[in-house]
């Protein structure tokens, strides 16, 4: 674990960047990446199913496929000083799923993997009780929102919490305050998904344009009863609304993606340890530009008179993908 | 086995009192409530399961006691995904609970940890929010991977040795389509149903708070709310129902319900 300074922040808030291919490791650390996360799938361990449900992104664009990539990747992060975390972060597994997960595992320790990012606590469990030597990551989908939860996780192994998405800056701060246990992390950029991921049960089936929080566009309030209801109020909130979801039709934001970089000031006094680009599935060019651009508002941090003054440059480096206030990752903060 | 009454809200209690006297909101499906009609219900479900905003005031925790008491019936306290500041709000209605209440459903790994190491009373029970496993009531969810959803919840035999930890007495289950496979036996534990309303997704961008808000908290977290739940429901592209934050699609199917491994069906009366 990160030590925080006097006033409780981490010194560096770490940026952490998706990866989904050995070739993109070199070019990411150059861009500013901190840490690595990656997916691992690999369907030669036992049938077609062995990639399957294995991560929240089991397709093949957004993970390392084999044995020997995996390896070459974590030995190239290592050669430039980076930490990599493999993503193991369904909310659940079958039972018949854990020969198959238990190989993945030990490919990531076979290949020197520094950690895991893990949601089902069954697994965390899994882990501990095998006593792999993988540092645990309780991903977002973990859906540790207090104190408590952050203290369940820690006593089923993690080291790190990445907090939801839906949290307001203060709440971050008010949980980072009162428990220190653990380091935090936070997303920052890309996909900031309509639903709660600990809360999101929905089948993702493929192509992505049949997901259920890309086909909302039709709501019709009524009456408990199902009658109609509304109002001038809710039809104009809903109409607005559809704009503010870049997935809907009607969106002028569909190009854009979320961006949490304004809220960077409260985040480093909150004691953010990692900030995590979210997108395995992203091409290189845009997760080298999401890196950079993240690295250069966290160099701002340091010479910005104060938040103001940040917030000013960064929305000024941003320049036309900003989709304010629609995009905003902490809308609290714009 | 068991049958319960769910309601989320306060505002749900005269919809809760037409149902004990066997009339139902009629949303509900008749084939749902045709189920119910006539049974004997000896348990009421109270709390909200998705938003800490909806938690109920601790007068009304007490006026519903009352009421489950005169039906001789038990309660079953329902706690939300929340916030420290929620999570205060629970420990603080916690200490309100009567003899009437003797089970508290959890939909967040930290309630579940900090009330279960506590010196509570009533018995833990795992909130369907936690019975995390897939749906796709749009589709089939193609194989292999349906049978991998099937015995996802709870999936790895590891969940038992925490439900053993945390006193857990009772798991909780969506009646989604896609059915529970051969898993569920190894739990150990009791299990209830839900029906009609399958949870599907939650928020905390509510979609009813917002409308109240301006500018950059229109599409934020909101701090507070009006409580526009109690007299709007969303209803997403025809088939899915949204109280602003859970949303929730339908199925009447009997299927589920007719599966022997459940001791309790749970009717929601509204979501």
């Amino acid at each position: 674990m990160g030590v925080p300074s006097s006033d409780g922040s981490f010194t560096v808030m770490r940026i952490k960047s998706p990866l989904s291919s050995a070739a993109e490791v070199r070019p990411l650390i150059a861009a500013g990446a901190d840490e690595f996360y990656l997916g691992y799938v690999n369907a030669k361990l036992n049938g077609g199913g062995a990639g399957c449900l294995m991560n929240r992104r089991s397709n093949a664009d957004a993970n390392i496929c084999s044995r020997e990539e995996l390896r070459l990747t974590v030995a190239l992060a290592h050669d430039g000083g980076r930490p990599v975390f493999v993503t193991f972060n369904e909310h659940s597994y079958a039972e018949s799923q854990r020969r198959t997960v238990l190989y993945l595992l030990d490919d990531a320790v076979a290949a020197g993997a520094d950690g895991v990012i893990v949601a089902d606590p069954g697994l965390m469990l899994l882990i501990r009780n095998n006593a792999l030597p993988l540092k645990v990551t309780c991903g977002v989908g973990g859906g540790a929102f207090n104190s408590a939860a952050v203290r369940f996780f820690a006593a089923l192994g993690a080291f790190r919490v990445v907090l939801p998405r839906e949290m307001r800056t203060e709440e971050i701060k008010a949980l980072s305050d009162s428990e220190r246990s653990v380091e935090y992390e936070v997303l920052i950029m890309n996909t900031r998904c309509h639903f709660i991921d600990s809360c999101c049960n929905l089948y993702h089936p493929s192509p992505s344009a049949r997901f259920f929080c890309r086909s909302i566009s039709l709501l019709e309030p009524q009456m408990p009863d199902g009658g109609p209801a509304g109002s001038r109020l809710l039809d104009l909130h809903l109409r607005e609304y559809r704009h503010w979801n870049k997935f809907c039709p009607e969106s002028k934001h569909a190009g854009k993606e979320h961006c949490g970089v304004c809220a960077l000031p409260e985040l480093k006094a909150a004691g953010i340890a990692g900030l995590k680009i979210a997108g395995r599935a992203l091409p290189t060019e845009q997760k080298i530009r999401c890196v950079t651009l993240l690295r250069e508002c966290r160099d701002m941090l340091s010479s910005a008179a104060d938040a103001a003054d940040y917030r000013k440059r960064a929305r000024t480096r941003v320049g036309s993908l900003c989709g304010q206030p629609y995009m905003c990752y902490y809308p609290d903060i714009h | 086995m068991e049958l319960a009454f769910f309601i989320q809200r306060a505002s749900q209690l005269g919809v809760l009192a037409d149902a004990l006297c066997g009339r139902f909101p009629s949303l509900l499906g008749h084939a749902t409530t045709a189920r119910f009609s006539g049974c004997r219900v000896g348990r009421v479900y109270y709390g909200h399961e998705t938003c800490q905003h909806a938690l109920p005031a601790a007068d009304d925790l007490m006026r519903l006691q009352e009421l489950v008491l005169r039906h001789d019936l038990k309660l079953s306290f329902v706690t939300p995904l929340c916030t420290d500041a929620g999570l205060a709000r629970i420990k603080d209605l916690v200490k309100h609970l009567t003899e009437a209440c003797d089970e508290l459903v959890v939909n967040d790994y930290g309630v579940l940890h900090e009330l279960a190491n506590a010196e509570v009373r009533v018995k833990m029970v795992m909130g369907r929010l936690l019975a995390r496993a897939k749906k796709w009531p749009f589709g089939e969810i193609p194989s292999p991977a349906l049978d991998l959803v099937r015995d996802a919840p709870y999936g790895f035999t590891e969940h038992q040795e925490l439900l053993s930890r945390y006193r857990v007495t009772r798991v909780e289950f969506d009646n989604r389509k896609e059915g529970y496979g051969a898993g569920l036996d190894a739990l150990g534990v009791d299990k209830t149903l839900h029906v009609p309303y399958v949870f599907l997704a939650a928020e905390r961008m509510c979609l009813l708070a917002g409308q109240r808000c301006s500018g950059k908290e229109k599409f934020g977290i909101p701090v507070s709310c009006q409580h526009d739940c109690d007299t709007t429901l969303l209803r997403l592209n025809g088939s899915v129902f949204s109280n602003g934050c859970g949303h929730y699609s339908v199925n009447d199917s009997p299927l589920n319900p007719e599966d022997q491994r459940f001791s309790r069906l749970v009717l929601s009366l509204s979501i």
